[in-house]
């Protein structure tokens, strides 16, 4: 459960994306953030991307070393959540080869560091599952309840009906409540249906005042598509399908009506989720579409697709509109 | 062995087959089947052949591993020889040469010593083509007079085998032969012996004989009558004439009538025979004589076997009355013949205290009547012959005194009360006997009394007096006596079935056939195969819910 990417390899690239964001501007719906307040915290060293307006010249021409700087950190008023919503239902456990249950811990982990170092404060919220509560985490050495929510998850051996069920959200989702200054992240893979409009509900207070909601999209269709694509098949009944015990095969008509069933999904979920503050983004996550390049470069897949994935940026950012 | 060729085969291509039939699909979960529509249905066959996926299965391997280690434990438990080729020991063959061995067997131009010579003549040829050979071989010819050692398996039958005894042999006559020894013989005991016999099988006693035997019966069952006992009772003082007892025994199927023809001195006559009710088989018929002499009885159908078919019954004095007269006082009645007990006499005395009663028949006498009034009369027979014609009131008034106590051998006929152990008059009916008081010469009451009591036993005793047996001979089919010939009459025996003399190579326990039922020793290697079997069908058994896991097939 562990992430592919190693916390300097995490910083680095945090670092690097906080460059590019803009720094200015308040604004109606500007998070705030640490040290906005005229509350003095504490002296600390300058690092790259901190306000030059921070710099404190006579504590560092008195204390810091030649040529280095020493800012000033002000008391913020509310520290900022990061609120991870996890999506934890059996389907979550496919593919076989590569189950997004894995991508989605190890992108769970990589936010919640990053809340971390920024000094945010970090929510889990396990969904879907009747298991679990949430989960606060301030330190990184906490991120190991993290990882024993996703393995505890993982390894819970599912019945036949468990897989057949459609599933509740479960009590977490149902009784969340929302700090002010929280950013809100589902992680899943977005197929779910939502019987009960609990997630809508959920997804519109994620949005209310200064909130948002981020999705961070596992899209394991193209390797399912090739699983499918490869020869004959039974299906097994999930979330309330059954396919019974006739052999299907995976017809290019079919699979074109299946994408077009995908998108439209997608493109409904898409509006009954977006209450203003909906970040989205259009490719997320996606699986390699060949079946034999999973597991043995799952790691190498996942750096490359989260350093390019437009999660992180959207997260750091202090400009949400 | 076919059977487990038979079974080696199916189990391999069994294990390979089920191996081989692989699913031609996959079991897909897709995350997006809700969503998706109807997957149209394929064409394809469920089921495909797949060579090389036996190969690839650790499952394959071990269940395969397994069968085999199964079927090499089989088969060596099964090749595993029972005994191998083990040098024997002496032999000893004991061929049964009684006079029924020479009757019919199955056809007129065999018989049961043919057969039985032809069993031995087999068994020797098989004894010569065995890998181990005996140290040594005899034959003994059980009541004959053949005891010869033979030199080799190959060697025939010492002359004179298949002579017949003349006279009939006793069982005990097998065992004897099996316990012989001396010159002629083999110098070590026998440690296996064949016995050839028409005898059924019978215990043989561990101090004739503590080898290993095998018993082979020959001869078909024969039907057979034979005349198995003479006697003559007398007619006594009664005057009645005596009579001839016949007793004939049936073996086989049961005649509905049965007769034998009597020559006697005053000429011939049939006599009919009835069925003894207390003897199954028996037969029982009487004859009334008179005239002293030979007397032949020949039976009318007497089977098989001729040799029990006559008796010769020689009678001195039939109608005179035989007594050993040794009463003092009292002469014998007229008409009578001093003959000693040991001959066949009556024997009238005194009894003593003490003394044992006579074997033959006897009236023996106390004295009583002169010590008279002894007790009142207790339980009595009245029924009994001694006591006939006897007033009872008149009795306990002149009651001679009782005798002293008396053997447990007699009956009391006429007791007295409070007096156990004793009586006035007490009889043993076979042979018959009785204890009276002592007559006596009077004019009185008691002495009437005294006269009629002795008498009445006299006659009682007389009557049932039979003559020495030994004076009945029986006569064989050639008119020359017979010996012991109802030794050989129940030829009607069944005939067990016929076992093989070779047998006896192998018999491991005395007087057993060997049990082929019963798996010979293990191979060394059967256990560790079992064992091995066991290991690996663990392993693919214990393992099974991890590879399941991990999709290892």
């Amino acid at each position: 459960m562990t992430p592919p990417l190693r916390p300097a390899q995490m910083d680095r690239l945090r670092l690097r994306l906080r460059n590019r964001m803009p720094t200015a501007g308040l604004g109606a719906h500007i998070h705030r953030r640490m040290g906005q307040s005229l509350e003095f915290r504490e002296f600390r060293d300058y690092v790259m991307g901190d306000d030059f307006r921070k710099v404190d010249w006579a504590a560092s021409a008195r204390h810091g070393q030649e040529g280095d700087l020493i800012v000033r950190e002000f008391q913020a008023e509310e520290r900022r959540r990061l609120v991870i919503l996890a999506d934890l239902r059996p389907a979550m456990r496919l593919p076989d080869a590569l189950p997004k249950l894995v991508i989605s811990a190890w992108v769970a982990q990589c936010l919640a560091r990053a809340a971390m170092a920024e000094g945010d404060q970090v929510q889990i919220v396990p969904l879907f599952t009747r298991q679990g509560r949430d989960l606060l985490l301030s330190r990184p050495r906490d991120l190991e309840k993290l990882r024993r929510l996703y393995r505890t998850v993982a390894e819970a051996e599912l019945s036949a009906d468990d897989w057949a069920t459609v599933p509740d959200i479960g009590p977490a989702g149902k009784g969340l409540s929302l700090k002010p200054a929280s950013v809100v992240v589902l992680i899943s893979d977005m197929l779910f249906a939502d019987p009960g409009g609990h997630l809508r509900r959920l997804a519109a207070a994620a949005q209310e005042s200064y909130r948002s909601l981020h999705v961070v999209e596992l899209d394991a269709w193209p390797h399912e598509r090739a699983l499918l694509a490869a020869g004959p098949f039974r299906l097994g009944a999930l979330a309330g399908r059954s396919f019974g015990e006739a052999l299907s095969e995976g017809a290019e008509s079919f699979l074109q009506r299946s994408d077009q069933a995908l998108a439209e999904h997608r493109a409904k979920l898409r509006r009954g989720l977006n209450h203003g503050a909906l970040v989205w983004p259009k490719q997320g996550l996606r699986y390699p579409a060949e079946p034999e390049a999973l597991p043995d470069s799952a790691e190498d897949w996942f750096r490359a697709a989260f350093s390019r994935s437009a999660v992180l940026p959207s997260l750091l950012s202090r400009v949400t509109r | 062995m076919s059977w487990l060729g038979l079974l080696i085969l199916p189990s391999l291509l069994g294990v390979v087959g089920f191996h081989m039939v692989q699913p031609n699909f996959r079991d897909l979960r897709i995350s997006a089947a809700p969503l998706l529509p109807d997957p149209p249905q394929s064409s394809a066959p469920r089921n495909r052949l797949s060579l090389s996926a036996p190969l690839l299965s650790l499952r394959f391997w071990l269940r395969l591993l397994a069968m085999l280690g199964l079927l090499a434990a089989l088969g060596a438990r099964l090749w595993t020889p029972l005994a191998g080729p083990e040098a024997l020991g002496s032999i000893r063959i004991v061929l049964d040469v009684s006079p029924s061995m020479g009757l019919p067997d199955g056809r007129p131009d065999q018989t049961r010593m043919d057969t039985a010579v032809q069993v031995v003549e087999d068994f020797l040829t098989a004894l010569e083509r065995r890998a181990g050979q005996p140290s040594c071989i005899d034959l003994v010819a059980a009541g004959g007079g053949v005891r010869a050692r033979l030199d080799s398996a190959a060697a025939p039958l010492p002359d004179g085998a298949r002579a017949l005894a003349s006279g009939g042999q006793d069982p005990a006559a097998l065992e004897v032969a099996l316990a012989a020894r001396g010159p002629g013989l083999c110098p070590v005991a026998p440690e296996r012996a064949l016995i050839v016999t028409d005898r059924p099988e019978q215990r043989i006693a561990p101090s004739a004989f503590a080898g290993l035997h095998l018993w082979r019966q020959v001869g078909e069952p024969l039907d057979n009558t034979a005349l198995t006992g003479a006697a003559f009772v007398g007619g006594g003082l009664g005057g009645a004439p005596g009579r001839l007892l016949i007793q004939a025994t049936v073996f086989g199927a049961k005649p509905q009538t049965l007769s034998v023809s009597l020559d006697a001195p005053d000429g011939a006559r049939r006599i009919a025979l009835r069925r003894d009710g207390l003897d199954a088989g028996g037969w029982q018929g009487e004859a009334e004589v008179s005239a002293a002499g030979l007397y032949r009885l020949q039976l009318d159908k007497g089977g098989a076997y001729g040799d029990d078919d006559q008796l010769a019954v020689t009678l001195a004095a039939p109608e005179e009355i035989l007594l050993d007269w040794q009463l003092p006082g009292v002469n014998a009645p007229s008409g009578t013949r001093a003959t000693p007990a040991s001959a066949g006499g009556v024997l009238v005395a005194p009894y003593s205290l003490g003394q044992p009663l006579p074997p033959g028949p006897f009236v023996l006498t106390y004295p009583g009547w002169e010590r008279g009034t002894g007790p009142n009369i207790g339980a009595f027979d009245d029924a009994h012959p001694v006591v006939q014609g006897l007033n009872f009131d008149v009795f306990e008034r002149y009651a001679p005194a009782l005798p002293p106590r008396l053997p447990n051998d007699l009956q009391a006929v006429l007791g007295a009360e409070r007096a156990p152990g004793s009586a006035w008059v007490a009889t043993r009916d076979a042979p018959r006997g009785a204890v009276v008081p002592m007559p006596r010469i009077g004019g009185d009451e008691a002495s009437a009394l005294s006269l009629l009591i002795f008498f009445n036993a006299l006659r009682w005793v007389t009557e049932g007096s039979t003559q020495d047996l030994a004076a009945v001979a029986p006569i064989a089919a050639d008119g020359r006596p017979a010996d012991r010939p109802w030794l050989e009459s129940d030829i009607a025996r069944a005939l067990a079935e016929a076992n093989d003399p070779t047998l006896l190579f192998d018999l491991a326990q005395p007087s057993d056939a060997p049990d082929y039922s019963q798996p010979g020793p293990d191979h060394p290697l059967t256990a560790w195969l079992i064992a091995l079997t066991c290991l690996l069908l663990l392993i693919e058994r214990g393992l099974g819910p991890i590879w399941r896991k991990g999709g290892t097939t």
